[in-house]
């Protein structure tokens, strides 16, 4: 585990002497001293599932409650930390009898109800490694993921078993168990809870090492199929470490993320990082409502919030009125996350909600937060913030002949970190080609293009790649544009993000149609409705364009950039590179 | 202004509907189960409807009022209450 450490000692090296490299925040910060903070399994070894449950219990705190459910029609359920490290050693002692255990996945695809907590948990405590999915992922994106992750158990509810994955079952010969939440028994699949029924509620510790695969978590690239980042169990360093320094989050307190454990966020902030600080984590299983979501924040006296950009911009669009009369003197720290927020929204949050919103950046492939206006610093809005300790940020060029060179202040380039972060992927599933692409010297290459001021705060640029962010979620043109040319009417298509006031970007698709076929508003329709059925709201176009041709490269890759540009109206740029875009 | 029935005003909901969810028309749609549930609206999805419907129709739609409009009936009697105010 030592070679992870980073120990900061002012002493100079290659790091040190380097002034293009921001200087860590505190020099005395070690990840051993943050590692030792953890209980670790009694038999050695570390679980991320044990640092967030059972060590609460160990500690005494067996009665606080960790899981506070609200349900969409006014259901609420509590869960204690002992009683989630029952039923999560329930599940994993069911998941054992599946024969399912140290590296399986297990697939989660299911709203934001208890069973999802009891399965992350438990699936970590049986040392199988959890993958969750979204459930607005359409029976494409489903059946790709379940296909890639090679899953062994899927924990679903009937309504998504039957609309995403029923028909498709016979392709995926590895999902040996689908649980349902809400279902029985039936020829093709168990009931979630009569699993849990038939299994004690103890367990002897896990037996997973620090190193042992925990998460499996899907991104999307510009090319090719998702791709699955790999975490290990000493992730848990990182998301109980940055829970207390950055979301300030302390025993007791009550923790609200609003994302969705079908991304990353979801889980290592919706899941991890409170419970291994002992916090009450509240779930609202709704969709966004403004008036909802006051309600929730002043009723169960929310000291903490982790929020996003879309929902703070539908937040402002609803104006001040529906915050008024509201009670959110709980309210202690604000946070944000998904995507650059810019300085109206964190400025608002000062205005209406007696916080300012910190902004966080980090990536499915950083596991945790890396870049952060931390509370213990004046928020500078619309920036970043800066690398939290233990974490070294550079803005660099990849020079053609390999390798990276770094770039002074305000200089625009590619936001690269120095490898050792306990939370830092471990792989990419099955494609150790493009996971060696992210790392040159060293350095992880975050894709995300920003700047750092002269006093060390980044600022967001842009992606140096065609992934898109709508409404938080990265979307990889390779799913979109595929399904797409599965059409029989189309035979070219590009996708791009336009700028939404809201959602940030939304997806646009350009379309180029076979021969036979008339552009009109019917088919426009109809595609976009053919995308939807099989992608999902979350990936499929909201908007679709026909073109006669699409701009491509003489080999034939579509220019994403110049159909941006046509977009935004923008000068096309020189086109004279076109032809020798290849990469 | 002039005023529409609530048969009119369905078929605007539906048109409008339909363009923001194209394979909305595929469906039989349930007047009192949610749009969300029955056609995965997202929020985004959801917004695009209110926005497109208040341009549509010429109305204010509040947006602590959104969750009175999530389903077919709920939009029908929203609407038409809102309609009959302005005219």
């Amino acid at each position: 585990m030592d070679k992870t450490t980073i120990n900061h000692s002012p002493s100079p090296g290659a790091l040190a002497s380097d002034p293009k490299v921001a200087e860590p925040v505190r020099t005395e910060f070690s990840w051993a001293a943050a590692r030792a903070e953890l209980d670790g399994l009694p038999g050695g070894g570390l679980n991320i599932a044990w640092e967030a449950v059972d060590r609460q219990v160990r500690a005494g705190r067996g009665e606080a409650t960790a899981l506070r459910w609200l349900g969409k029609t006014g259901e609420r359920r509590e869960f204690s930390y002992a009683e989630l490290a029952r039923l999560s050693d329930r599940f994993a002692n069911g998941l054992e009898r599946l024969g399912v255990g140290r590296g399986d996945r297990v697939c989660a695809l299911i709203g934001r109800v208890p069973d999802l907590y009891i399965t992350a948990l438990g699936t970590l405590k049986a040392g199988a490694v959890f993958c969750p999915l979204f459930s607005a992922f359409g029976p494409e994106p489903v059946r790709v993921r379940l296909a890639r992750s090679r899953a062994r158990v899927l924990v679903t509810t009937t309504l998504l078993y039957e609309r995403k994955v029923r028909a498709q079952r016979a392709g995926l010969p590895d999902l040996a168990h689908v649980l349902l939440a809400d279902g029985e028994d039936g020829a093709d699949v168990r009931a979630f809870q009569g699993l849990l029924d038939a299994e004690p509620d103890d367990r002897a510790p896990p037996r997973t090492t620090a190193e042992d695969w925990a998460l499996l978590h899907f991104t999307s690239g510009t090319t090719g199929l998702p791709k699955g980042a790999i975490h290990v169990h000493d992730a848990v360093t990182a998301h109980r470490l940055t829970g207390r320094s950055i979301l300030d989050l302390r025993p007791g307190d009550v923790f609200w993320c609003t994302a969705d454990p079908g991304w990353v966020t979801g889980v290592s902030y919706g899941i991890i990082a409170p419970l291994t600080n002992g916090a009450t984590l509240v779930v609202d299983e709704a969709e966004f409502d403004v008036r909802r979501w006051y309600a929730i924040l002043e009723r169960e006296r929310v000291n903490v919030w982790y929020t996003a950009p879309t929902a703070i911009r539908l937040l402002m669009k609803a104006g001040p009125e529906p915050a008024r009369g509201h009670d959110l003197s709980a309210l202690r720290l604000a946070a944000s996350v998904g995507e650059p927020l810019h300085a109206e929204g964190v400025l608002w949050g000062e205005e209406h909600l007696g916080q300012p919103f910190h902004d966080t950046w980090w990536q499915t492939e950083t596991g945790a937060i890396m870049i952060a206006n931390d509370p213990g610093h004046p928020v500078r809005p619309g920036s970043m913030g800066q690398p939290l300790p233990g974490i070294e940020a550079a803005i660099v060029r990849r020079r053609p002949e390999g390798g990276v060179e770094f770039l002074a202040s305000d200089e625009e380039g590619e936001l690269a970190l120095r490898v050792g972060w306990p939370s830092m992927f471990r792989g990419y599933l099955d494609d150790e080609e493009r996971y060696r692409a992210c790392f040159a010297d060293g350095w992880y290459l975050s894709g995300d293009l920003a700047r750092r001021d002269a006093d060390g705060y980044f600022w967001f640029v842009g992606r140096s790649d065609d992934v898109i962010k709508t409404a938080g979620h990265l979307i990889g043109p390779f799913e979109v544009e595929s399904v797409l040319l599965e059409h029989p009417a189309v035979a070219e298509a590009g996708m791009i993000g336009k700028p939404d006031d809201y959602a940030g970007q939304i997806v646009k698709a350009f379309v180029a149609l076979k021969p036979d076929y008339v552009a009109s508003d019917a088919l426009r329709k109809e595609l976009i409705g053919f995308a939807r059925t099989r992608l999902g709201p979350a990936v499929a176009p909201r908007e679709l364009e026909f073109m006669t041709d699409l701009p491509k490269t003489r080999s034939g890759k579509i220019l994403r950039r110049l159909l941006r540009a046509r977009e935004l109206g923008l000068p096309p740029g020189d086109l004279s590179t076109v032809e020798g875009e290849e990469t | 202004m002039t005023t529409m029935n609530k048969e009119q005003i369905r078929e605007t909901v539906l048109r409008v509907l339909e363009d923001v969810v194209p394979n909305a028309a595929n469906q039989a749609l349930e007047p009192n189960i949610s749009f969300h549930d029955q056609l995965e609206l997202d929020s985004i999805d959801f917004l695009r409807l209110m926005m497109n419907l208040e341009k549509e129709l010429n109305v204010t739609i509040f947006d602590f009022d959104y969750p009175k409009l999530s389903t077919l009936n709920g939009c029908e009697n929203y609407l038409s209450e809102r309609l009959t105010l302005a005219a």
